[in-house]
């Protein structure tokens, strides 16, 4: 039943209302004289020397979409490692094994091809 | 648990897996030396022929037996093995369509031929499948390599756009596919088609509002893909942007394809509850060929007539799924069979006429080429006649075959409205014809040293004239009856 | 246990809310992220079923879904913005080169 989420509803409502709080105690209590250099956005004691919304360059967007190509395979190989030890007992054969690398290696031909294509160099 | 080596039968699966293995090849192929290598193409050629041998070999092996391999997720049947031969023959010619194009508008000739042979493995992979996993991992397959062919004039504003428009329908209709393919498990518990069939048909009408929810999706993720009529407006958009190669190419395989996998989940696993999905089916069907013929009418551009021509022959394939009997797929088959060879017979001479960046690809661009190239205007001729289905030719005996099927069924009515189409279809088809043999020619120069190309219209036209005269021995080839 | 009917009540929503953003909004790229939810909206619905059977096909299908938006993800990206360095907007109203 939906009561078996109580326990998670009240860890987020103590959450927000543990933030919430705060932020309104030292809003109410708190003396207030701004000035321009507390208003400055905090960026960890460094100086912002430029706008939030900066422009990437567009060799970001490449490297982040070989990483999303390659990052996804995870999702097969790890069902794959969780039954790997169980299979080779039970059958006694490397199939399971080889199964992988004909898989590893067609990710490889996808890996040469974004290599001699360029797309891991940065300049 | 219990554990279970897969039983693999190799020989099933060659096509797909030499058509993979090629198309990588030819991805990476010389792409260590530099950028524009000229060989890539010899590859896929090789590649795709091997897949056609072993292909044969399958036909004569898997003789009219139904088989199933890799943990029942790869079928070999005469539904399957005639496909795999329709996608090669479509691959095989579009790359000799494509030989000069690709040289002269200085395309990347390793990506354009390995997307078409990993596009093809997918179809492939869509036909030759009773698991709905399967069907929808070769879909993707197909459509994320047609969205990079549709797009590899990457400096070609056209074709971004074309590219945009069927990557965004596309994954859109996906979606949708995917929804219903979801739906369907959750009523019948099962992804594989033949026990869905059974299931569905010991339950008889006892099923959730689900399944009949999941089997609209269904309809609408398929009617984009097969371009069929509430749904086809990507189609000539993204027709008349991509090269035209890659439009005959698409405007088959994808088409075939998606019937394949549409006869596969309503003619085998829904088939026992025919009624609640016929009306449906009997309605876009009616929708697509009127709407077709219609717009086909007002087009100048000769790449879009093809593409209303493209909704119009879709229409009448949906007739074949209705009638739903042996003798339909059959049909369908059969017609796309025919499809193949007359439909990229017209865009080689869309390409040829065509000439650098596509600059005469009008209806009128093909004013009076009769009297400068004959031979290409009795090969025009040809392939326009067949598609309007004028009777020695190939495009009438599919049409044929699935109107004897559909009176065969029962569904006499629709029939009558698919002839009647038919014969309002055959105008659109002539204006060209007349514009090419009986007007003064126009100034538009062709160049026609193109033998790779050549091979390619002789071999189709070849087809289209033989197909119409041998029909039924080409169906008991397919077939093996 | 939380009941079945809720699972697929918020599958429904997600799926919606992800058709009415394909068909409303103009930037391509919230359009494709419109599509990437309605796929999630059907893992959730695919991972429901399969619980709710209790076989595994249904998550099966869902690794291949993950893995193919990811596929369409690149290639999509890789579309867009080839398509912005042409035109400098990523707007589908102004895609009309091609019109009947």
């Amino acid at each position: 039943m939906l009561i078996d989420y109580l326990p998670l509803l009240i860890v987020f409502l103590a959450a927000v209302g543990f933030s919430v709080f705060n932020w309104g105690l030292s809003h109410l209590v708190g003396p207030s004289n701004p000035d321009s250099k507390k208003l400055e956005v905090y960026e960890s004691g460094v100086t912002p020397d430029s706008d939030a919304r900066l422009k990437f360059s567009i060799k970001f967007y490449i490297i982040s979409m070989i990483f999303i190509i390659f990052d996804i395979e995870i999702v097969f190989m790890y069902p794959w490692a969780t039954v790997f030890k169980d299979f080779l007992i039970k059958t006694g054969s490397h199939f399971i094994f080889f199964e992988m690398a004909t898989f590893v290696l067609i990710l490889l031909v996808g890996y040469y091809y974004a290599w001699k294509k360029g797309a891991l160099e940065w300049e | 648990m219990e554990i279970k080596i897969p039983d693999i039968n190799w020989l099933m699966a060659s096509p797909i897996v030499i058509l993979s293995i090629f198309g990588m090849l030819t991805l990476i192929f010389g792409i260590a030396k530099g950028r524009h290598t000229k060989k890539a193409v010899f590859v896929a050629l090789l590649g795709t022929l091997l897949a056609l041998v072993s292909n044969f070999i399958c036909l004569f092996e898997f003789w009219q037996k139904t088989n199933s391999t890799f943990s029942e997720m790869l079928t070999s049947d005469y539904i399957s093995t005639g496909f795999n031969f329709i996608f090669l023959t479509v691959t095989l010619l579009s790359i000799f369509v494509s030989h000069k194009y690709v040289q002269d508008e200085n395309l990347p000739e390793n990506e354009y031929y390995g997307m078409m042979l990993l596009s093809a493995a997918g179809m492939m992979l869509m036909a030759s499948t009773t698991n709905l996993v399967v069907v929808f991992t070769g879909l993707e397959v197909m459509s994320i390599a047609l969205y990079i062919l549709a797009g590899i004039k990457r400096n070609e504003l056209k074709s971004l756009e074309a590219a945009l428009k069927y990557f965004l329908l596309g994954a859109f209709a996906s979606g949708f596919f995917l929804y219903g393919i979801s739906m369907l498990y959750g009523a019948t518990g099962t992804l594989d088609l033949k026990i869905m069939a059974e299931i569905v048909s010991k339950n008889g009408t006892e099923f959730p509002m689900i399944l009949m929810v999941g089997i609209t999706f269904l309809i609408v993720g398929f009617g984009f893909k097969v371009a069929l009529a509430p749904f086809h407006v990507w189609t000539p958009d993204v027709y008349e942007g991509a090269s035209s190669p890659v439009t005959g190419f698409m405007s088959v395989g994808a088409k075939a394809a998606g019937f394949a996998a549409f006869m596969r989940v309503f003619d085998v696993a829904l088939i026992s509850i025919k009624t609640d999905w016929i009306d449906v089916l009997a309605v876009l069907a009616i929708l697509t060929m009127v709407i077709g013929n219609i717009l086909a009418l007002q087009q100048t551009n000769f790449k879009r007539l093809l593409a209303y021509s493209s909704i119009t022959h879709a229409g009448y394939l949906l007739l074949g799924i209705i009638a739903g009997n042996e003798l339909s797929s059959q049909a369908i088959m059969f017609y796309l069979f025919s499809y193949a060879f007359m439909n990229i017979g017209a865009f080689a001479i869309i390409t040829l006429v065509g000439n650098k960046n596509e600059q005469f690809v009008n209806v009128t661009d093909f004013t009076g080429l009769a009297k400068k190239k004959p031979l290409l205007a009795f090969l025009l001729t040809i392939f326009l006649f067949s598609l309007a289905g004028i009777p020695p030719m190939a495009g009438f005996f599919g049409k044929y075959f699935i109107f004897s099927a559909l009176i065969k069924s029962g569904a006499t009515n629709l029939a009558i409205i698919g002839v009647l189409n038919a014969v309002v279809g055959v105008y659109y088809y002539l204006s060209p014809i007349v514009l090419v043999w009986m007007k003064e020619p126009n100034e538009v120069e062709i160049n026609d040293t193109n033998p790779m190309l050549k091979f390619a219209l002789i071999i189709s036209a070849l087809g289209t004239i033989l197909i119409g005269i041998f029909p039924s021995q080409v169906m008991s080839f397919l077939f093996q009856i | 246990m939380v009941p079945v009917s809720l699972y697929l009540f918020l599958s429904v929503v997600l799926f919606s809310v992800g058709v009415v953003g394909v068909l409303t909004r103009k930037n391509a790229i919230i359009i494709f992220m419109s599509i990437e939810l309605m796929l999630n909206a059907v893992n959730l619905s695919l991972i429901t079923f399969s619980r709710m059977h209790g076989n595994l096909d249904g998550q099966l299908l869902v690794f291949f879904v993950m893995t193919v938006a990811a596929a369409e993800v690149a290639v999509g990206l890789a579309i867009i913005i080839a398509i912005f360095k042409k035109k400098d907007t990523v707007n589908v109203d102004e895609m009309n080169l091609m019109k009947w």
